[in-house]
């Protein structure tokens, strides 16, 4: 392996607390200083990174976590329909933890709407990322563009101008399901789009990108397509979450669960071969 | 169980690719933000590692264009 990449990784998993550091990162620090630097990260690792999950019910909110952060989030019975918002920190089974607030579901009725966005006021101004999973399948769009507009971005209207632009920059619009999106079909011999489908995703999401970015206050590379359930394109929307976190998104965790691993037995093989001849 | 052709094997092999260059950006992008994160913590630490660790980022990026051209 390329000798700088070899020290970039470590250092990676030095900070992120899976590595001690290696003797040329010692050496070049200093004792002193490494000592110094890993009781402070060691510090700021016990603050976990606050992730918001927004979204309607059934967009795929806890696949998305689970997939993406190599977790085992479950969908609690108990939780589903919550009309309250909880925040549940776990260890990741990489190394590292996470605290994910999850919302009430909003969209269904109006009247319980108003409650809710009371709870959302109080609780995504405390968050470091607000990740708003929509489903690319859909055709109407309309009333998770209220949300985000009045709902998302209203829980922030006290705050000053230049402020809510920094808070733009937190939001991520994940546009979920692509999988779904025809015509064409999802190869699973391989698990990932045929080629026709590929066409057709990117045509699909180019347009709800075009239509979000007319009606929203959010960066076009804030908005990310993807398929939870299939495991496509995760890195796509974890290095946008990493760079919407700023400062802190050296805390998340770069591991998202393998595509292959749900691909057909003989791909697997290939994959492993493949990865093994290096 | 039936031979991969070809051309899924071509597609497997470009969607590994595509995924070891987006692991390697996703880390490039934790160092750039915990390089900020020092810099706003320890200054001192900041300044003897971030020009160096920058240089380890340029020499990695300068090597993987040389192996593209």
């Amino acid at each position: 392996m390329n000798k700088d990449l070899e020290i970039l990784k470590n250092i990676f998993n030095f900070i992120q607390g899976r590595e001690e550091a290696n003797n040329e990162i010692k050496h070049f620090i200093g004792d002193k200083d490494l000592k110094e630097l890993d009781e402070l990260l060691t510090k700021e690792r016990g603050r976990p990174p606050k992730v918001a999950v927004i979204g309607k019910a059934g967009v795929g909110k806890t696949t998305t976590i689970n997939n993406l952060f190599n977790a085992n989030l479950k969908t609690s019975h108990a939780l589903a329909g919550t009309k309250t918002a909880y925040l549940k920190e776990f260890e990741l089974s990489g190394g590292g933890s996470l605290a994910i607030l999850d919302m009430p579901g909003l969209g269904e009725d109006l009247d319980e709407d108003q409650i809710y966005e009371q709870i959302y006021r109080d609780e995504l101004p405390k968050v470091d990322i607000i990740l708003y999973i929509l489903q690319a399948n859909e055709r109407i769009l309309g009333e998770d563009q209220r949300i985000i507009n009045d709902v998302v971005l209203g829980s922030f209207s006290n705050f000053v101008l230049s402020s809510k632009k920094e808070i733009a920059k937190r939001i991520i619009i994940g546009l979920n399901k692509v999988d779904l999106i025809g015509p064409g079909a999802w190869d699973n011999e391989i698990n990932c789009p045929s080629d026709e489908q590929e066409i057709s995703i990117d045509r699909r999401c180019n347009d709800i990108t075009q239509k979000l970015l007319k009606l929203i206050p959010i960066r076009k590379k804030n908005m990310v397509y993807y398929s939870a359930e299939k495991r496509y394109r995760l890195y796509n929307l974890l290095i946008a979450i990493i760079k919407a976190t700023g400062n802190i998104g050296w805390k998340l965790p770069v591991n998202p669960k393998p595509w292959w691993e749900l691909a057909s037995p003989n791909v697997q093989k290939f994959v492993h071969d493949y990865q093994n001849k290096g | 169980m039936s031979e991969l052709t070809e051309k899924q094997q071509q597609k497997i092999i470009t969607l590994l690719k595509e995924e070891k260059k987006n692991a390697l950006l996703a880390i490039l992008d934790g160092i750039a933000s915990f390089l900020d994160w020092l810099k706003e913590n320890t200054k001192k630490i900041y300044k003897t590692i971030s020009n160096w660790t920058r240089e380890k980022i340029k020499n990695f990026l300068k090597s993987l264009i040389d192996k593209l051209l």
